[in-house]
C-alpha cells in the first residue's frame, strides 16, 4: 500500500495537467477554418430552405463549424445528412430536431399559372433563382433548378405555388428483406 | 483510361486463359433441347414495349386503329442511344399504354398493343432488294443495322450499331461471337447454332467486314460436342479459315462479355473501358443472325429464339414474334406442371421475376423459366455473414462481397466507393455460395441504386450551391451600386454650392455649344449664298 | 402472382452454415477416435462437458440477446468451439476447465462481441488462453501415451479423477499423467540437457512423440477431407506447416543438439490441428487469398517464438488470439485488384 501513494501522487495531477491542457488545446485550435466551413457545407443538401434557422446552407455550415449550432437541424438531409455530419465532426448521431421540421421525399414547386398575378414577390423568395418572370407577367419554375425549399409559398398572395414529389423512377425493385439506412427514406 | 493498354500475344481463341472465379452449375439444358426449334401459333395480341434496349425509349410513329404491316415502323429510335421497333406480323394497333417493363418491372415506357389479322403481309420495303451487302459501305452497313432495330440478344439489349460505331482505341482485330451461354437451363443461343450455323457465321462476316475485320471467333460451350462438329461443317462449307470455332469450359458467368474476352484473350477490359478498347468486338450468336437476316432477308429484328423450360409440360425453344405474351406462350408449351412455380424472365441466376404474363416478350427475353416451388431459395432465412470468404473466392470481378455488404448494410458509401461497388456484375456466383444464404446480390443491386440516387442528389446539391452563391452576389452587386447611388445623392443634397457650381458649370457648356452650332451655321449660310 | 419476394439469383445456395460446421465435426472424428485409442477415455468425458457447458451458455446468451433461438442453436457453431476447446486440454483436466473455457468462449469471445460471424478472436483459443493464464498447473498434467502404460485407468476412475479434481486413491497426478514431450524438450533445455539427450525419453516416437504422432496424422486426414470438400481451403494449412518446417530447419541444421527437428515441430503439439482446424476458422481469420498466407505464416512463427523463448510449451492459443487482432489488418491491405482495374 506505501508503494501505491507515489505513483497516485505523480500519476493523478499528471493526468489532471494532461487532461485540462488537451481540453484548452481542443478549445483553441479548434477547426473553424474556412476549408472546415466548405467540408461541412459539403454534406449539406444546399436546399438553401432556412428551416434550420439560418440564412442558407453555408451559414448553417459557419454555425456548425464554431460549435453554435447542432448536427442535426437540416430536414431535407435527414439521417443521411446527420450520419455524414457526424463522421466528419467526429460527434455522436442524434435523431432529426424535429422542431425544424420533418424529413421529406425532394420537391418540386409548380406555379399554377392560371391563378399567378405576376407579384414577383416569389421571385425575390427564392434563393438560387430558380423562378422566372416579370411584373405582370405569369411567373413560372425552373424545374431542374428548383430545390424544393418552400421558401416560395409564403410570400405568394394567391396560393398560386404547389409543391409535387420528385421521387425518381426507381431502376430496380429492392425485396422488401434488404435493410439499408437510407433506402427506407 | 491508362495509355498503356494491354496488348495481345496470341490470336484470340488460339489458348484458352481462364478468369477468377465463377460457378459449374448443373446445366439442365437437355430439357429444352430435346424439341425442335419450332414457331408458335398466333397470339391474339402482341405487346410491344418501346423500351426494349438500353438507351431512351422509342417514340411511336403509329396510332390507336391504324393498319400496320409485317415489318412496318412502329416506333422510330429515340434521342440518344435508342432503338426502333417494328411490327413482328400485320394486324392493327389496338392501344398505345404505359406499361411495366418485363425485365425491369419498377419502371414502365409505353407499349403498343397489335391485334394481327393473321395474313401476314410484309412491309413494301421489307421484300425491296438492297443490293450486296459487300458492296455497302462500314456506315451503310451500320445504318441497316441500326434501322433494323438489332440489339444485343445476349440480353443486355445495348444497340448494336452504337456498340460498334463507337470510339476504337485499337484498332478493330477480332470478332468475338458469344455462343457461351452459360446459366443453367437456358439453350436458344445452342438450339439457334443447331439450327442455323451458317445463317450466324454469314451475319458474323458482315459485321466482321464493315469493320474490317478478317479474324473471327465463335466460342461455344465445351459440353457441346454436336454442335461443335454442326459448326465445323458450316465453316467448311463456307470456307473459310479465318473463322475459329473455340470451345470454352462451362464456367457460369462465361456468356459475360468480359470474362469471355478474358478467357479467349488472357485480356481484362479495362473497367471504365469496352471491348473495344482493346480492339475486339464481342456480338451475340442471335445479335449475328439478326444482322444476316436484316442485310440479306431485308428484314428488321421482329422475332427471337426463346427457351420456354423448367416445370413446363412441354418445354421447348421457340421461334417466337416479339411482344407475344407470356401466357400465351405458357399455353403453347403446355402450361406449367407445378401451379406454385415461380415464373422467370431469363436465367435461375439472373433472371427477373415475371409480375404479369400479359407483357409480351422483348427484345432481351432470351428464356421463360418455371422454377419449381421447392427448387426457390428463402431469403427470410439468412444467417450472419461468417467471412468465409467463397463469395470472395468465386467473384468474377475480384471483388470483396462480404466486405460490400457490410458497407451496404452500415450504409458507409464510402466503403462501397472503395470496394468498387460499380464493378459487381450481379452474376449472383456469391449468393450460390454463401454458406449463411444471404442475399449479396440483392443488397448490390440496392447499394448500386443509393449510389446512383446520392450522386445525383450531390449533382444537385453543387448545382444549387452555385446558383445560390451567384444570387448572393448579385445581390451584394446591387445593394452595393445602390448604395453608391445614394451616397452620390447625399452628397449632392449636402452641399448646394457645389451643386450649383456644377449646374452652372453644365450650363455654360451648353450655352456655349450652342454658340459654336449658331456660328458654324452662319458659316455655311454665308458659302452657299 | 405474387409480389416479388426476392430478386436472382432465384436458387438456393447448395451449403450453409450448418452444413460446414457438421463437416468440420466429422473431420475431426478420426483425430478424437486416435486421441481415445492413445490416451484413453479422459477426452471423451472433456469434450461431453465442453458441449454442455457450450450449448448452456449458447442457449442463455442466445435468449439474453433475445436472437431467434431455433437457427442459431441447430448452427453447430458452439459445437465446433467446445470439441476444438476440448481437443486442447489434457484429458484429465478437472470439470471446471470447461466451465471457465466455454463461459469465456461462448459469453465472452462471442457473444459479447456480437454473436455468430461477429468473434474478432477464436472462441475456443480465448476459452483456452484464460486457463493457460489462470491455471497454467493443469496443463503439465496430460496423460501418457497408452504403450506406456500398463494398467489404464477405468472409465470410473477418469470421471472421479476429473469430477473430483483429485488422482484416484492409492495413486499421485506423477503416476497417472506425464509432461509432454514438447514440455520435456523445454524443461530439458532448462537444465541444460541436449535434445538428442532428452529425445532417448520413452515418450518421443519416430519424430513427434508416441501417439501424439499419430494423432497428428489422423487430425491431418480430417484436414486433407476438407480440403476435398471444398470446406477449408489450402492456403492457411499449407502457410502455418510450410513456415513451420521452413523456420525450423535453419535452426536444426545450424546446432541439432539444441534445436528439435523440425519434423518433431510439425507432428508434436498442435502444430496439425492448428493448421488444418483452429488456423482456418473463417471468422476471426482473412478472407483475402494473400491475407490467408500471411495468416498462416503469423500463427507458425509466434508459435514457434513462444515455444522456442516463452514461458510456454505450446503456444498455438495465443499464436491464434495475436494474429487475429491482424485478420482486419491484413483484409485490409492484401485485398484484391478488382477485374479491369490496373496493378
Amino acid at each position: 500500500m506505501t508503494q501505491l501513494w507515489p505513483t497516485l501522487i505523480i500519476l493523478g495531477p499528471a493526468g489532471l495537467l494532461i487532461g485540462i491542457g488537451l481540453s484548452i488545446a481542443a478549445r483553441r485550435w479548434q477547426d473553424h477554418s474556412d476549408t472546415m466551413i466548405e467540408r461541412i457545407n459539403k454534406l449539406l443538401p444546399q436546399t438553401q430552405c432556412e428551416q434550420c434557422g439560418h440564412p442558407g446552407c453555408r451559414p448553417y455550415a459557419r454555425a456548425i463549424a464554431r460549435g453554435e449550432a447542432d448536427i442535426n437541424r437540416c430536414p431535407p438531409g435527414g439521417d443521411t445528412t446527420i450520419r455524414a455530419l457526424a463522421d466528419l465532426l467526429g460527434k455522436q448521431v442524434k435523431a432529426l430536431d424535429s422542431s425544424c421540421g420533418e424529413h421529406k421525399a425532394p420537391l418540386l414547386a409548380v406555379i399554377d399559372e392560371q391563378r399567378c398575378i405576376g407579384c414577383t414577390l416569389c421571385i425575390q423568395a427564392c434563393p438560387v433563382d430558380a423562378i422566372a418572370g416579370a411584373a405582370k407577367w405569369m411567373h413560372t419554375v425552373i424545374a431542374a433548378e428548383c430545390t424544393g425549399c418552400e421558401l416560395c409559398l409564403p410570400p405568394c398572395p394567391v396560393d398560386c405555388i404547389d409543391l409535387v414529389s420528385l421521387a425518381d423512377q426507381p431502376q430496380r425493385r429492392i425485396p422488401a428483406h434488404v435493410q439499408i439506412p437510407d433506402l427506407a427514406a | 483510361m491508362s495509355g498503356d493498354l494491354p496488348v495481345m500475344i496470341h490470336p484470340a481463341g488460339a489458348y484458352l486463359h481462364g478468369f477468377h472465379g465463377g460457378l459449374k452449375l448443373r446445366h439442365y439444358k437437355q430439357i429444352s433441347t430435346a424439341r425442335a426449334l419450332a414457331q408458335p401459333p398466333l397470339p391474339e395480341y402482341l405487346q410491344l414495349s418501346l423500351q426494349q434496349h438500353a438507351g431512351s425509349p422509342a417514340i411511336a410513329v403509329v396510332k390507336p386503329g391504324q393498319h400496320v404491316t409485317k415489318g412496318e415502323l412502329l416506333a422510330r429510335a429515340g434521342d440518344g442511344l435508342s432503338a426502333p421497333v417494328h411490327a413482328p406480323t400485320s394486324g392493327t394497333i389496338a392501344e398505345i399504354q404505359t406499361l411495366p417493363l418485363l425485365r425491369k418491372p419498377a419502371r414502365s415506357a409505353p407499349s403498343i398493343r397489335l391485334h394481327p389479322d393473321g395474313e401476314e403481309r410484309w412491309h413494301p420495303d421489307c421484300e425491296r432488294s438492297i443490293g450486296n451487302w459487300r458492296d455497302f459501305t462500314p456506315a451503310q452497313t451500320m445504318q441497316r443495322i441500326a434501322a433494323s432495330g438489332i440489339v444485343g440478344l445476349g440480353g443486355a439489349v445495348f444497340p448494336t450499331a452504337s456498340k460498334l460505331s463507337s470510339q476504337w482505341q485499337t484498332p478493330a482485330h477480332t470478332l468475338i461471337i458469344n455462343g457461351a451461354e452459360c446459366e443453367p437451363y437456358i439453350s436458344c443461343d445452342e438450339m439457334l447454332m443447331r439450327e442455323h450455323a451458317s445463317e450466324v457465321m454469314l451475319g458474323a462476316r458482315i459485321v466482321a467486314h464493315a469493320l474490317g475485320i478478317t479474324e473471327i471467333v465463335i466460342a461455344i460451350e465445351d459440353q457441346l460436342g454436336a454442335l461443335a462438329s454442326a459448326l465445323e461443317t458450316a465453316r467448311s462449307q463456307l470456307n473459310d479459315e479465318h473463322i475459329l470455332v473455340v470451345r470454352v469450359p462451362a464456367v457460369y458467368p462465361e456468356g459475360g462479355e468480359r470474362q469471355l474476352i478474358k478467357m479467349l484473350t488472357g485480356l481484362e477490359v479495362p473497367s471504365d473501358g469496352y471491348p473495344q478498347t482493346l480492339g475486339l468486338a464481342c456480338i451475340n450468336v442471335a445479335t449475328a443472325w439478326a444482322v444476316k437476316r436484316a442485310l440479306l432477308d431485308r428484314e428488321p429484328l421482329i422475332e427471337r429464339v426463346i427457351t420456354v423450360t423448367g416445370a413446363i409440360a412441354e418445354p421447348r425453344n421457340w421461334l417466337c414474334l416479339l411482344g407475344t405474351p407470356i401466357q400465351h406462350l405458357l399455353q403453347c408449351s403446355g402450361g406449367l406442371t407445378d401451379p406454385g412455380a415461380r415464373l422467370v424472365i431469363g436465367g435461375p441466376v439472373m433472371g427477373e421475376q415475371v409480375t404479369d404474363p400479359a407483357l409480351g416478350i422483348d427484345k432481351g427475353s432470351n428464356c421463360l423459366l418455371a422454377l419449381a416451388a421447392e427448387q426457390l431459395r428463402e431469403p427470410q432465412q439468412s444467417m450472419p455473414c461468417i467471412n468465409c470468404g467463397e463469395c470472395v473466392r468465386v467473384c468474377p470481378a475480384m471483388l470483396m462481397p462480404q466486405l460490400l455488404y457490410h458497407g451496404i448494410r452500415k450504409g458507409d458509401h464510402a466503403l462501397s466507393n472503395r470496394l468498387q461497388l460499380t464493378d459487381c456484375i450481379e452474376c449472383g456466383c456469391c449468393d450460390l455460395v454463401c454458406p449463411s444464404q444471404i442475399p449479396l446480390t440483392d443488397y448490390f443491386r440496392a447499394g448500386k441504386q443509393l449510389q446512383a440516387q446520392q450522386r445525383q442528389q450531390q449533382a444537385r446539391a453543387d448545382k444549387s450551391a452555385l446558383r445560390h452563391a451567384a444570387r448572393e452576389q448579385r445581390l451584394q452587386d446591387e445593394a452595393a451600386q445602390a448604395a453608391r447611388k445614394e451616397a452620390e445623392r447625399q452628397a449632392r443634397a449636402s452641399n448646394p454650392d457645389q451643386a450649383q457650381a456644377v449646374i452652372g458649370a453644365a450650363l455654360q457648356r451648353a450655352r456655349l455649344r450652342k454658340q459654336a452650332q449658331k456660328h458654324n451655321r452662319n458659316d455655311t449660310d454665308g458659302d452657299t449664298s | 402472382m405474387t409480389r416479388m419476394a426476392a430478386g436472382a439469383p432465384h436458387i438456393p445456395a447448395q451449403t450453409s452454415v450448418q452444413k460446414v460446421m457438421a463437416q468440420v465435426l466429422l473431420a475431426l472424428l478420426p483425430g478424437i477416435l486416435a486421441y481415445m485409442y492413445y490416451f484413453g477415455v479422459g477426452i471423451l468425458v472433456q469434450i461431453t462437458l465442453a458441449l454442455l457447458f457450450a450449448y448452456t451458455f449458447e442457449y442463455l446468451s442466445l435468449s439474453a440477446r433475445q436472437q431467434p433461438l431455433r437457427n442459431y442453436l441447430c448452427d453447430l457453431s458452439a459445437a465446433v468451439t467446445a470439441v476444438l476447446f476440448a481437443l486442447s486440454l489434457p484429458p484429465l483436466a478437472p470439470w471446471w476447465c470447461s466451465l471457465i473455457g466455454m463461459l469465456f468462449a461462448i459469453v465472452i469471445a462471442k457473444h459479447l462481441f456480437g454473436g455468430l460471424g461477429q468473434n474478432r478472436f477464436n472462441p475456443a483459443m480465448v476459452g483456452l488462453a484464460v486457463l493457460l493464464i489462470s491455471f497454467p498447473r493443469i496443463f503439465t498434467h496430460w496423460s501418457p501415451p497408452a504403450m506406456l502404460v500398463d494398467n489404464p485407468l477405468s472409465m470410473l476412475e477418469v470421471l472421479r479423477t476429473i469430477f473430483t479434481t483429485q488422482p484416484p486413491p492409492g495413486m499421485s497426478w506423477d503416476a497417472i499423467t506425464q509432461a509432454t514431450p514438447l514440455d520435456q524438450l523445454r524443461t530439458g533445455a532448462a537444465t541444460g540437457l541436449l535434445v538428442t539427450e532428452v529425445r532417448q525419453g520413452p515418450v518421443f516416437g519416430h519424430f513427434g512423440g508416441l501417439g501424439w504422432e499419430w494423432i497428428a496424422n489422423w487430425y491431418a486426414l480430417g484436414g486433407l477431407w476438407l480440403l476435398w470438400r471444398r470446406v477449408i481451403h489450402w492456403r492457411v494449412p499449407v502457410a502455418v506447416l510450410l513456415t513451420t518446417f521452413m523456420l525450423t530447419t535453419p535452426f536444426y541444421l545450424f546446432d541439432p543438439d539444441a534445436n528439435p527437428l523440425p519434423l518433431q515441430h510439425i507432428f508434436s503439439g498442435a502444430t496439425v490441428f492448428v493448421a488444418f482446424f483452429i488456423a482456418t476458422d473463417p471468422v476471426s481469420g482473412s478472407a483475402t487469398p494473400r491475407g490467408q498466407l500471411l495468416f498462416g505464416a503469423g500463427v507458425a512463427i509466434i508459435m514457434l517464438a513462444i515455444r522456442r523463448w516463452g514461458v510456454y510449451p505450446d503456444g498455438v492459443a495465443f499464436a491464434i488470439l495475436v494474429m487475429n487482432m491482424f485478420a482486419p489488418l491484413l483484409d485490409q491491405y492484401t485485398r484484391p485488384r478488382v477485374f479491369g482495374h490496373p496493378r
